[in-house]
């Protein structure tokens, strides 16, 4: 049976284990983006605040010294003032970091008395009130200095605090995109793994074929899957012995029948021996030994009958056997029972490789049925021709007028006989047809048979496993 | 030829045993497999019909018992097993033939007669001997110049045995053991008087006399 991928165990585990996990990493890489982002926040706010608090005083005296009338003083940025060598190992990463806080001093009416170089001459576009604003590109943070007429805003642009909160978020999701794929394959090595001794059970019970009901066998049982096995194991050592019994019931069933119809027989043929030529009774009893053998035949065929319909009929290993020895014990059993009709032309060419899984009984009373049923049809005067074929197909041919569509699809019907004769039981081939079918063989049936304009063809395809 | 019959139902026995002693054969019957052991010690059977389902053990086992002592009588098979893995069963532990109940008395006759000429070396049932007699062993019929013979079926008995061993001598005691049934009164001169009768039917030259020893059939 082919199981769909996504069907497996193996297949559902992986992507269920994967979702998971990515997921949490996902849901918990956005909780530690959200806290460091507030505490990144926070952090430039404390930032902002204690610049405000050391600058403002330094500030406040640099203007007093410096201040001209109608004129924004602006606040040199510290090291601009000093000569710098060529070979001076000047940082213009110190540059670019030291360059981000911009300072106002702005008086009570908004004016700007004082400025640091990176800052706009025009006034922020926020309040003069105590504490922390946004404007449109900066935060800045307010605070009252000098006699409580002057406003010391210190800003940060926007931008600047953006840049820093998305490069945090993307180094904490780089390494996400490679550790995800890497999690996938490390969940599928475990679950593989894990899910070994599963599929060694699968693989076993896959292998064995349908008639083997032997236990199954572990090397390494995990809890969960020796219970499974062991349940498993109980039921068919349970069918394996109803079966036995089933088969033991018809076996012994055959012996109690048989016994009685030989003595009846035997005895019945020894009156029609010792009656004297002539003698009234002899007719019944030639009657009596005719209805006799028909009744030995009915009982025989019911029986296997039986046996088809009960038992599975394959090989008791579950693998293919060699059925050559049994097919020419077959054909020797028929030739020597002398049954009336045409030659037996057996083909032993590919006998040695016929081999098929299916039970040694069962495959003889499938190609006895058959080759009984092909010299009882088939017509006098050609030979019953019996072939083997691919290693697992036997055909039987006969000769004698074909038989009709119609007809030839009742033949597997139970008590049809073919009409041009009528005294087989009509069980024949319902039995051939039984066993096919609990042996996954096929039989198929051909009039006229290939070739021919006449005849007829059974051929018995036998499952291989 | 002389028979051992191992058979527990007795009905069906009863019938095989005068089926056989008509056509002239000598039967000796046992319902279990201890008397068949001890019969079997006593006297050298030219058959052995053994059922495999006995009262008091398998006849299969009864078989194998006998190959294993190295005893090469031939046996034959009466069952009312028909699976062909029982019928493989029965030949791998030494049997010749397997005959499935019910079966025809003159099937049976067909296969003991089968069987006893693969032993006798001869499997060909068509014989010709000297003085322009034929014999077909398996149809039981002997032409004489191309004229049909009767036997009786004690004179087919003696006949029988010589023919299926042509140009071999056959001792006077080997020639009574198929003769007579098991147990049955023997007089001194019956083997001469059957003797003188063959000759007279089917003329002098068929059966030579080796003097001392017994009589023989040239082929």
């Amino acid at each position: 049976m082919k199981i769909r991928v996504q069907n497996s165990l193996q297949f559902i585990l992986t992507k269920r284990l994967t979702v998971i996990v990515a997921v949490f990493w996902v849901i918990g890489a956005l909780f530690a983006a959200y806290t460091a982002r507030h505490e990144m926040e926070e952090g430039a706010d404390t930032a902002l605040i204690e610049t405000s608090r050391r600058a403002s005083t330094l500030v406040i005296d640099y203007l007093e010294n410096h201040q001209d009338e109608g004129e924004i003083v602006v606040l040199p940025e510290p090291g601009f003032d000093v000569e710098l060598g060529d070979d001076s190992d000047y940082d213009e990463d110190f540059d670019d970091f030291d360059d981000f806080m911009q300072y106002q001093l702005r008086n009570a009416d908004g004016a700007v008395l004082l400025r640091s170089r990176n800052a706009p001459e025009t006034p922020f576009d926020t309040p003069l009130k105590p504490g922390f604003s946004n404007g449109d590109e900066v935060r800045v943070y307010t605070s009252v200095t000098g006699n409580g007429d002057l406003f010391m805003q210190v800003a940060e642009p926007t931008e600047h605090r953006n840049e820093a909160i998305i490069e945090t978020m993307v180094s904490q999701f780089t390494p996400l995109i490679f550790l995800i794929p890497v999690t996938i394959l490390a969940v599928v090595y475990s679950v593989t793994h894990a899910l070994a001794p599963v599929r060694q059970v699968r693989n076993e019970i896959e292998t064995r074929g349908e008639g083997n009901l032997t236990p199954i066998e572990q090397d390494d049982p995990i809890e969960e899957i020796s219970t499974i096995v062991t349940a498993v194991n109980r039921l068919m050592a349970k069918l394996e012995a109803a079966l036995s019994v089933e088969r033991s019931f018809t076996a012994n069933s055959a012996h109690e029948l048989r016994t009685p119809i030989a003595v009846a027989m035997a005895q019945t043929q020894r009156l029609l021996a010792e009656l004297p030529e002539g003698h009234a009774a002899r007719k019944r009893a030639a009657q009596t030994e005719e209805a006799l053998k028909r009744l030995s035949r009915l009982s025989e065929k019911l029986l296997q009958l039986a046996r088809a319909e009960s038992s599975g009929g394959f090989s008791p290993t579950g693998h293919n056997q060699d059925l050559g020895p049994t097919l020419n014990l077959v054909i020797e059993d028929i030739r020597r029972a002398g049954i009336d009709g045409a030659e037996i032309r057996f083909d032993t060419e590919n006998l040695a490789s016929l081999s098929a899984n299916i039970d040694h009984d069962a495959f003889a009373i499938c190609m006895r049925n058959l080759i009984e049923n092909a010299l009882k049809y088939g017509g006098d005067e050609e030979p019953v021709d019996i072939r083997v074929a691919e290693g697992h197909i036997v055909q039987v041919v006969n000769g004698g007028p074909p038989v009709s569509p119609a007809e030839l699809a009742q033949l597997t019907t139970r008590f049809k006989r073919s009409s041009n004769k009528a005294d087989g039981s009509g069980l024949g081939l319902a039995i051939v047809e039984a066993i096919a079918r609990n042996t996954k063989a096929e039989l198929k049936l051909y009039s006229p048979r290939p070739d021919h304009a006449d005849g007829f063809m059974a051929e018995l395809r036998l499952h291989q496993s | 030829m002389r028979i051992l019959l191992v058979e527990d139902e007795l009905m069906l026995a009863d019938a095989v045993r005068d089926h056989l002693l008509a056509a002239g054969e000598a039967v000796d019957h046992s319902a279990s497999v201890v008397d068949a052991e001890i019969m079997l010690r006593g006297t050298n059977y030219d058959v052995l019909l053994l059922d495999l389902n006995l009262p008091d053990g398998k006849g299969l086992d009864l078989l194998r018992g006998l190959r294993r002592k190295g005893s090469a009588t031939p046996c034959i098979i009466l069952t009312a097993q028909d699976q062909i893995s029982d019928r493989i069963e029965g030949l791998n532990a030494g049997a010749d033939d397997y005959l499935v109940k019910p079966f025809d008395l003159n099937e049976l006759s067909a296969r003991l007669a089968a069987v006893s000429r693969r032993y006798s070396g001869n499997p060909n049932p068509f014989v010709e001997l000297a003085g322009g007699v034929e014999v077909d062993l398996a149809g039981r019929s002997v032409l004489r110049d191309g004229v049909h013979i009767d036997l009786t079926s004690r004179e087919w008995a003696l006949f029988d045995q010589m023919v299926k061993r042509p140009g071999q001598t056959l001792s006077k005691r080997q020639l009574e053991e198929a003769l007579y049934e098991f147990g049955a009164e023997i007089e001194s001169n019956t083997v001469e008087v059957y003797v003188s009768r063959l000759r007279r039917k089917l003329g002098r030259d068929v059966i030579k006399t080796v003097r001392g020893v017994g009589y023989r059939v040239e082929g």
